[in-house]
């Protein structure tokens, strides 16, 4: 018998684990010339910001041993374009569409949030809480249990209809409690991780080499990492409280995917080995599919969290 | 813009080493292969490739033992992302079997896999990506100009525009003779400040070269663009246009001179590190001049380029890529 590939993520039914990773795949025509998007369990944009955003200066992104490291600085085309140019053709594509959100204030968060959220075709939105926060010197949203409890439960009073993802950072000393207060704000659901902070130099030159000296990690370097933040906040928070996982970070193969599933993950996102290959993420979905009908899974749920003690 | 690049496994039918650091390697192009002089491939540049080891899904083998992907990670030796390179040219024997020219300088990691790949190996490339040179450019006179692997694109530009009937000159800079990666006839030596056009370069089908060195080893000593003034001094610069492939400095050198002597069009392929040049990641952003108050508006190599007009570009001359 064939597997049921489907799993729930809040309010959104998924056709299988499988979805983009933000900021990897555009607003979906780029990918969508290599595969239909309706082999996704979910597409995820690009970040969304009240304002469009030209990003930082180049170089914006460089490899490094096993990732790349990247300050594109959340250049995007901003909520009007977005509703008027990128959704209209994204929501007809039959599946489910998460919309990232950033912002700089709490109000501009509310503000894009709520404006999606009446908007049809997106079934979610995901918070990307790895913004500094202006009013807080720039400390990021997701570093401080204020800052994130003050912006979630800011646009869990203005969603009533999407599915509120919150993504977390991993650049804090324990995410448990970072994880716990998402739930408590509302949050639906947790994706895990965003990029790690890094830099990298070129020493012949003594110089930094992204123009914003440091950037975010991504790709296999990331993997042991997400796997073990993934484990912890499922074990203290995600189970108890019933809210799925979303893991991210390093998913190349399809055993990757299942390593994050059996740490606690419900679904799982493809970032950068989009880049290494477009069609990662529909690859994934296969040999997932093929793993479970391998080892006499009957749903891919059944992996959540089924790692034997 | 969606791109209409494809993934693609392509034959490797020869590879030769040439210069003291360049490969050239040719392609079988498929029947349904199509590109345009400009246009570049990006690369996986894996040794050997998960494909082959270990499929990047699991579903292209379904025998395969699981699981097979840890060791994966251990014995592959990759890049993390594809590298791009340019299409050199695109040629059809007489047989009526065409293949793909690429010219790689190897300078690290992928360019190095490249370069140890034999004929019959395959490389899964991802292409033909970016916009192409307009070959209507007005000018009755093509002078193509680069530098260091920016030879590669000028090849194939070459071809087309001679048999379209326009006088093609190559300029062509390099720090030493060891970096030209090119068949030159035997006995040229340095002609100082003198530009003297070689010709009967097998690689380049025709066109006459004006090489540059700036240790003065061979042809003009100095920049690709003081060859180029020296080669305008004795044929004025008039019906000319400009094509050019080379790191930032020389090309913003020549905008200079396009400037100077007010060129109708020259045009540059321009380069950026590419983390996708599908068009999702927006590494690959370049300045190009606006009437706006910043100035300018962002463009992308990989989808509004790689081919810009120079007079647009704000050269940041941060960029270094393969270097000359
Ligand atoms: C549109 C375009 C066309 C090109 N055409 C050619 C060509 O025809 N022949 C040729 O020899 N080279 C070409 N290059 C340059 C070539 O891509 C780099 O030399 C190559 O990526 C080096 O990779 P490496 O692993 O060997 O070396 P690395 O040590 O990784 O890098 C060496 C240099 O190449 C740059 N580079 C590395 N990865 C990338 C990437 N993904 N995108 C862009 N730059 C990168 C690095 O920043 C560094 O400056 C082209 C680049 C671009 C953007
Ligand atoms: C070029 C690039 C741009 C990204 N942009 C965003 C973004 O806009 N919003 C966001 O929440 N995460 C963004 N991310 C983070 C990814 O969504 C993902 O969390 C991270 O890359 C780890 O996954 P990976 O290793 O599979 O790439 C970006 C990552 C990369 C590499
Ligand atoms: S290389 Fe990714 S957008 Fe151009």
């Amino acid at each position: 018998m064939k597997p049921a590939l489907d799993v729930q993520v809040g309010k959104i039914r998924l056709r299988n684990p499988v979805m983009t990773a933000s900021g990897t795949a555009g607003y979906g025509p780029e990918l969508a010339a290599f595969f239909d998007l309706a082999e996704l369990g979910a597409f995820v944009t690009k970040a969304v910001t009240r304002q469009p955003r030209a990003g930082n200066e180049t170089p914006r992104l460089v490899e490094t041993r096993a990732g790349l490291l990247n300050a594109i600085g959340l250049a995007n085309v901003g909520l009007d374009a977005f509703l008027a140019e990128k959704l209209p053709w994204l929501r007809d594509r039959n599946v489910p569409v998460i919309v990232n959100v950033a912002g700089t204030t709490v109000a501009e968060y509310v503000e894009v949030a709520a404006a999606l959220d009446a908007a049809p075709g997106v079934a979610g939105i995901e918070l990307n809480i790895s913004c500094p926060n202006v009013k807080q010197g720039g400390l990021e949203f997701g570093r401080s249990e204020p800052g994130l409890r003050e912006v979630v439960s800011a646009v869990r009073a203005a969603v009533r209809r999407a599915t509120l993802i919150v993504k977390l950072t991993p650049n804090v000393t324990d995410i448990v409690p970072l994880a716990r207060a998402a739930v408590e704000s509302g949050a639906e659901a947790l994706t895990l991780i965003n990029t790690l902070s890094g830099m990298a130099i070129n020493a012949t030159k003594r110089r930094a080499i992204l123009a914003n000296v440091s950037g975010g990690l991504s790709g296999p370097a990331i993997k042991p990492v997400a796997l073990k933040m993934v484990y912890d906040v499922y074990r203290n928070v995600a189970r108890q409280a019933r809210i799925p996982i979303i893991g991210v970070g390093g998913i190349q193969y399809a055993s990757d995917a299942v390593e994050f599933l059996l740490a606690g993950a419900t679904a799982v996102q493809i970032g950068t080995a989009s880049f290494v290959d477009p069609a990662a993420a529909p690859a994934v979905v296969r040999g997932l599919e093929q793993y479970l009908a391998a080892n006499s899974f009957a749903r891919a749920a059944d992996l959540t969290g089924a790692l034997e003690s | 813009m969606p791109s209409a690049a494809k993934k693609w496994l392509l034959k490797i039918l020869s590879s030769r080493l040439a210069g003291d650091d360049f490969v050239w390697l040719t392609l079988d192009a498929p029947p349904d292969w199509q590109s345009r002089p400009g246009q570049f491939v990006n690369i996986r540049c894996c040794e050997p490739c998960a494909d082959e080891l270990s499929p990047l899904s699991l579903d292209d083998r379904p025998d395969a033992p699981w699981p097979r992907t840890r060791g994966l990670e251990i014995a592959e030796r990759s890049t993390l992302v594809r590298r791009p390179v340019s299409i050199c040219d695109l040629r059809t024997h007489p047989d009526g079997g065409r293949e793909i020219v690429l010219l790689v300088r190897i300078v690290g990691p992928g360019s190095r896999i490249l370069s140890a790949k034999r004929p019959g190996d395959t490389l899964d490339c991802l292409g033909p990506i970016g916009n192409a040179f307009n070959l209507d450019a007005p000018g009755r006179r093509a002078w193509l100009i680069g530098g260091g692997c920016g030879i590669a694109p000028l090849v194939g530009l070459g071809r087309a525009l001679v048999a379209r009937g326009r006088e093609v000159t190559l300029f062509y800079g390099g720090r030493d003779s060891g970096k030209i990666p090119l068949s030159l006839p035997p006995g040229l030596g340095p002609t100082g400040t003198q530009a003297v056009p070689v010709t009967g370069i097998p690689e380049l089908g025709g066109a006459p070269l004006v090489i540059a060195t700036e240790d003065g080893s061979l042809g003009v000593k100095g920049l690709v663009t003081d060859a180029l003034q020296a080669y305008a001094a004795q044929t004025g610069w008039d019906d000319v246009a400009l094509f050019g492939c080379g790191p930032d400095r020389m090309m913003s050198a020549v905008a200079t001179l396009v400037a100077l002597h007010d060129l109708p069009s020259c045009q540059v392929s321009m380069e950026n590190f590419m983390g996708c040049a599908i068009g999702v990641c927006l590494s690959c952003a370049t300045k190009v001049r606006a009437d706006n108050t910043a100035g300018f508006v962002t463009k992308f190599v990989c989808q509004d380029g790689p081919i810009f007009e120079a007079r647009d570009v704000i050269f940041e001359q941060k960029w270094e890529g393969c270097k000359p």
